[in-house]
Formats: C-alpha cells, structure tokens, sequence
C-alpha cells in the first residue's frame, strides 16, 4: 500500500507545481476552426504546427489557451503569414509568465487571491500595454490600508490602469497615486478602467491645467465614483467632445488589403501608435 | 398611435447614427460609415475572427453599416472588414490596441 500512497503524494506534488485548475490544452473547436482559417487562407498544415505546440505548450505550464488560440485565429484571418504570428504569440506567453510571476509575488504580501485567470489575463495586457512588476510593487504599496483587502483582480486592473493612463500622457506618478486611491477605495477592476480610460480621453485637459489629477485623486477619496467624478462645479461633464462613450481614431483609416495584412509598418512588440483625435483614446498595447 | 411616439420616430428616422458600439437590448450595436461597399462584416475576439459570423446590414443611402452582436461581458477587440478583402480600423470605440500585426483594433467593453 505504501507505493500508492506515495504516487498519489508525488503525483499532486506534480500537479500543484503548475496550476491543476489551469493545465488545459486547445480546444477542438478551436483547433477545427483554424485549421478552416489556415486553408481559407492557402497556408501549409505544417505551418500551422509549431502555432499549436506552442499554444499548448504554454497550457501545460498553467497559462490561459483561450486567448492564445484566439490571436492565432485572428492572425489568420487577417491574413498574416504564421511564422509572423510566432514572435507574437511569444511574447503574450512572455507577458503571462510575468504575469502569473507578479501576482504569486503579491500572493506573499497579502493580496488575496480572486479570479486567479482573470487576474493573469488583465496584468498580461497591463504589461504588454507598458506596465511593469515595479509598477505592480508601487500600486500594492499605495493601496495598503484601504477599506477592502486588495484583491490580485484588482491589483491587476490597476496596472493596466496606469499604462493605460500613461497612453493619454499621463505622469507616473500621478497615474498610480490616482489608481491607488481607486483601490483603496474599494474600486472594482471594471471602475478602475473605465476611470483610467476616461482620464486618458481628457489627458489633454490635464497637461494644459484644465483639470489636475490631484483634485480627481480627492474627489476618488471622497468616495465619488463614476461620471460624478469628471463633473465641474456647475455640474456638467466638462471638456472632451465625446457624446457618449468611446473615443475617436481617425476616420476611415483602412488597412491593407487582407493577404497582406500587418506588412509590418508597425509590427512587433514596439507597434505601440498613438493618435488620438478629438479626445479620442488614442492606440496602445496588444490585446489578447 | 400617440404624437409623443409619432415624434419619436419620425426623430430616430432622421437622425443618423453615430459611428462606433453602442450597448442596445439584446447586444451592441456597431454602426459604421463605409460608402461604396458590397459588404461589411464587424470580426473580432466575439466570434472568433470569423468573417461571415456577423455581417452587418446597409441603413439609409449614407453609407452607414449596422449590426447588433449579443455579447458578453468584459472586453472585446474588433475590425471591420469590408468587402471580404479590406481589414478596417474602426473609427470610433471605447479604446484600441495594437493586434501585434501592425493593425489597430478597436475595443468595446460591456459592462
């Protein structure tokens, strides 16, 4: 009976050192549509090979498929060729690797554990959207002692929350000290973004003085949420052009024609635009 | 029929829609402006890139697109394909991010 019972003990040994809620790999579903997509678009199985290993790969490790297999279909569909979907498939297992690392590194100090896969997700994007494991170390210092425990969803948010304030030329400095408020305020996630979005559609406002960030920060303190927070004196929503929500690209900007889509004008980790107009949000990071 | 709603529609008639989503019952509604196209389909994380799952309609003579996707929760990137061939990037939405490929992506949250 010994022998069982310590392959039983080696065996969840094994399986905690990844994430036994996490280990998967890709879906058929998935897998049937991009081998469609791939002969849609005339590329060779072989080609496609070494996209799903990785993508596996990178499920075995205890890391999110879902959005990995998503970027390959996006990939194709866009017509990019796959050994220009590889680097970029990469570099998101990079950023969910450094992910997973900074929030078991915030599990130690006492950030409580939410939705753990949500939580990897946000911060990937936070991180390929510019933000970095210092930025994670500041926000858990500045939202210490806040009226809830910090929670890595939020903890998550709030990074992206800054590089996406940083996007709308936003300091540092007041982008988490505003972020932080947010959390120790009890902010969720989706409150966080939604105010880090809105500050970067007004970033103009702020860099020409017609708004600072230390008021915003105060009103957040004083428990004001929501578009309260953007509202003057008198009450109305002030500057910015947006009638309603979401910012404006520029108008009718047309990408190449689809076969050769992502002729790499941009391409890359560094493809980061930026314009913004009529206070629109401007272009940053990669999705997932 | 009452004036009250013989005047609001006679408004939701003549007013064009704005460019971009707009959460509506049922979904959000992508409105988009592309004149002289065949077709226009919004494709993006919702449906799995898939260029045929959501083609979108011809409303009025101004070039304007619509279609109303249900969609969950959370955040979701999209284009605007047109014509079948012609990867568009939408001109307005809630924010964008690069796809890695050298294209803008629009983003719609849903609350």
């Amino acid at each position: 009976m010994r022998t069982p019972v310590t392959g039983l003990i080696l065996a969840a040994v094994c399986l905690s050192a990844i994430d036994p809620v996490w280990a998967e790999s890709i879906s058929v579903q998935d897998r049937d549509e991009i081998a469609r997509l791939r002969s849609v678009r005339g590329f060779a199985a072989e080609e496609i090979g070494p996209l799903l290993e990785q993508v596996n790969k990178a499920g075995e490790r205890g890391l999110p498929v879902e959005p990995l297999a998503n970027k390959v279909k996006e990939g194709l569909a866009k017509g990019v060729e796959p050994k220009r979907i590889d680097p970029v498939l990469r570099q998101m297992v990079t950023h969910f690797e450094s992910a997973q690392e900074a929030l078991r590194e915030a599990s130690t100090r006492g950030v409580t554990e939410g939705n753990r896969r949500a939580a990897v997700e946000t911060l990937a994007d936070a991180f390929s959207r510019g933000a970095t494991a210092d930025d994670v170390r500041e926000l858990m210092r500045l939202s210490q002692d806040g009226k809830q425990k910090v929670t890595q969803e939020s903890l998550a948010a709030g990074a992206k929350s800054l590089a996406v304030m940083r996007e709308g030329k936003i300091s540092s400095k007041e982008g988490a000290a505003l972020v932080g408020e947010g959390i120790r305020q009890g902010y969720k996630p989706s409150e966080l973004l939604d105010l880090s979005r809105e500050v970067k559609r007004r970033g103009g406002e702020v860099r020409e003085g017609r708004a600072t960030m230390q008021s915003l920060q105060e009103r957040v303190r004083r428990g004001e949420r929501g578009e309260r927070l953007f509202r003057n004196e008198h009450g109305d929503s002030g500057g910015g052009d947006r009638g309603d929500r979401g910012g404006t690209a520029d108008h009718g900007e047309r990408v190449r024609e689809d076969r050769g889509s992502g002729g790499g004008d941009r391409g890359g980790g560094s493809d980061r635009g930026g314009r913004p107009e009529r206070g629109g949000g401007g272009h940053g990071g990669r999705d997932h | 029929m009452s004036l009250t709603a013989v005047i609001w529609l006679a408004g939701c008639a003549t007013t064009p829609m704005r460019d971009g989503p707009v959460p509506v019952p049922g979904g959000v509604r992508f409105v988009v402006s592309v004149s002289a196209a065949k077709s226009v389909a919004v494709v993006g994380s919702f449906n799995g890139w898939s260029p045929t799952a959501h083609l979108m309609t011809r409303v009025g003579s101004n070039g304007s697109w619509t279609a109303v996707v249900p969609l969950e929760g959370g955040e979701h990137t999209f284009m605007y394909l047109v014509d079948e061939t012609t990867w568009v990037m939408p001109p307005a939405a809630d924010d964008f991010v690069t796809d890695g490929f050298g294209n803008t992506n629009g983003v719609v949250m849903v609350p």
